[in-house]
């Protein structure tokens, strides 16, 4: 008894967790942003069933804490791609909020808008960086 | 056609201060040939100032049956039209202090996202999870790594370059990017509060 509404509260978790996860991202137009800049869209379907085993593996990572023995190398591209989506997910967040659109009315600077997006990238790198780098931080 | 004189009004006309607004630059206009002229050269409004300006259908009937007598004016589609007038310097930006002005709100972003990455490491417990892939990668207990960091960290700017759509691209053509429509729906939304806003003005009085 106890066995089974353990397995019945896991699954309603899990199965919560995993529409909250999906739902954010296509509240945030990230995976429609990605679609949109490759011109990919005859491939919605493999990329509902990376997303899928993406968060399936990362959890069985996390809970189970298995490894496939590989080199460093694997690192750098694991870490580029993890990389690549939090900026993403980062200014899909600031474009719903509508930061700089309003920075902008205020300013009247519509011809400077991409030097604001540099100013962006080069903060949120250094800013990361600083994170891992400097000694405390964490 | 007769004496009919149909119209179709545009939605947002902008116009510089100082021109004159003719009638064909805020409408369609379909009648008779031989005074389709004099009621496009009719002036909606001169000398105006800077600002937003409601102009009604029936405003547009008594201008058009004081120049042409007989006329029977219709419209179809929207009522009301609303005439953006602007400085000519407005939309220029070419000026130093623009300059300045973009380049202080750039750093204030620089900092402020800067700050944010590192208060979303710190909320999320990064190097734990970091740690984590680490360990399943490699096989080896290490608690964050510059291996993985330090590619992680360039990732996070090229993902913002790609998604407000800053890299060069010569392939494929390009479709507005989020900021872009962002900008233009921020621009729209003022813009319509403003114009609602003096026709209400003007129905008050």
């Amino acid at each position: 008894m106890k066995k089974i509404s353990l397995i019945i509260v896991g699954l309603s978790g899990g199965t919560a967790v995993g529409a909250g996860i999906f739902a954010l991202f296509t509240a945030l137009g990230v995976v429609t942003r990605i679609i949109d800049i490759g011109k990919t869209q005859r491939f919605e379907y493999h990329y509902k069933i990376a997303i899928l085993l993406g968060s399936l593996t990362s959890t069985l990572v996390y809970t189970y804490g298995f490894n496939i023995k590989l080199g460093k190398g694997w690192l750098i591209i694991s870490g580029l791609f993890m990389g690549i989506f939090v900026g993403m997910v980062a200014s899909a967040l600031a474009e719903v909020i509508n930061v700089i659109p309003f920075l902008t009315t205020y300013m009247v600077i519509d011809r400077w808008l991409y030097l604001l997006i540099v100013g962006l990238i080069l903060g949120k790198v250094i800013g990361s960086l600083l994170y891992w780098i400097l000694p405390g931080l964490y | 056609m007769d004496n009919y004189i149909y119209f179709q009004l545009k939605e947002h006309v902008r116009g510089k201060v100082g021109q004159d607004i003719y009638l064909e630059d805020i409408a369609e206009v379909a009648c008779s040939e031989d005074i389709v002229e004099k009621v496009k050269k009719l002036v909606v409004l001169s000398g105006q100032k800077e600002g937003i300006n409601t102009i009604k259908a029936v405003d547009i009937i008594k201008m058009v049956n004081s120049a042409i007598p007989r006329a029977r004016v219709l419209f179809i589609g929207a009522s009301k039209i609303s005439i953006h007038m602007y400085r000519d310097g407005d939309t220029g930006d070419k000026n130093i202090s623009s300059f300045l002005k973009a380049a202080l709100t750039s750093l204030l972003l620089f900092i402020g996202s800067g700050l944010a990455i590192m208060y979303f490491h710190a909320d999320v417990n990064m190097h734990e999870v970091h740690g984590t892939i680490y360990t399943a990668i490699t096989g080896e207990k290490a608690s964050g790594s510059y291996w993985i960091s330090i590619p992680y960290s360039i990732g996070i700017g090229l993902g913002i370059a790609l998604f407000f759509g800053i890299l060069p691209n010569r392939k494929k053509p390009k479709t507005p990017d989020p900021l872009k429509i962002g900008m233009y729906k921020y621009k729209k939304d003022i813009d319509t509060f403003l114009e609602d806003k003096v026709l209400q003005k003007s129905e008050e009085q």
